[in-house]
């Protein structure tokens, strides 16, 4: 049975934070979920 | 790679303050508990799926218990102590109130380093990652070092 891959981070959207930028919900929803466990 | 982690440093804003190093590109092939046991193959968490791997007499990865039995199988034992001691290797398990968020391995220069998620190593203070994103250090544990050595630097 074909298994499903590990989904790879958009780049894209990872570069686009930045430190002075207050994340939107969707921004942090987004960065959340690369980032935890 | 960039010097910072701007999406880190927003979900773990201690990390404005306390110094840090990034020492790897992003890889979402492994994550923190994978990394503390020195596996940068497999993304560890208790699913039945290619790339995933967790230890099969280990409790459920959604609690700090299946965490703990993780790293007793790789020789940990709990203490309370976070200071360095040369002679043991330790980690420091991150929750919150929804369950294990995190984990860290100090290294023989004292500092932590560990893996977030998907995304990059980073080299960091303990306290650094602590907050609202990956919890508090709720869990300390030790290993002693074998024959002087470390088993991961």
């Amino acid at each position: 049975m074909k298994q499903n891959p590990i989904p790879e981070p958009k780049e894209e959207l990872m570069v686009q934070c930045n430190a002075e930028t207050p994340f939107s919900n969707v921004d942090r929803a987004f960065h959340a979920d690369i980032l935890r466990r | 790679m960039t010097a910072r982690d701007f999406g880190l440093e927003q979900l773990c804003p201690k990390l404005r303050t306390m110094p840090y190093i990034l020492t790897s590109p992003k890889d979402p092939r492994y994550n923190c508990v994978a990394f503390a046991v020195g596996d940068v193959t497999q993304f560890w968490y208790d699913v039945s799926i290619n790339g995933y791997y967790w230890p099969p007499s280990a409790r459920s990865a959604d609690t700090i218990e299946g965490w703990v039995d993780v790293f007793e199988i790789h020789g940990f034992r709990q203490t309370d102590d976070r200071s360095l001691e040369t002679e043991y290797e330790k980690i420091a398990i991150y929750a919150s109130a929804d369950g294990p968020e995190h984990v860290a391995r100090q290294k023989a220069s004292g500092m932590w380093i560990s893996k977030a998620g998907k995304g990059r190593d980073l080299e960091h203070e303990l306290e650094a990652l602590e907050g609202n994103f990956y919890g508090k250090v709720v869990k300390i544990m030790k290993r002693k070092c074998q024959g002087g050595r470390r088993v991961l630097e």
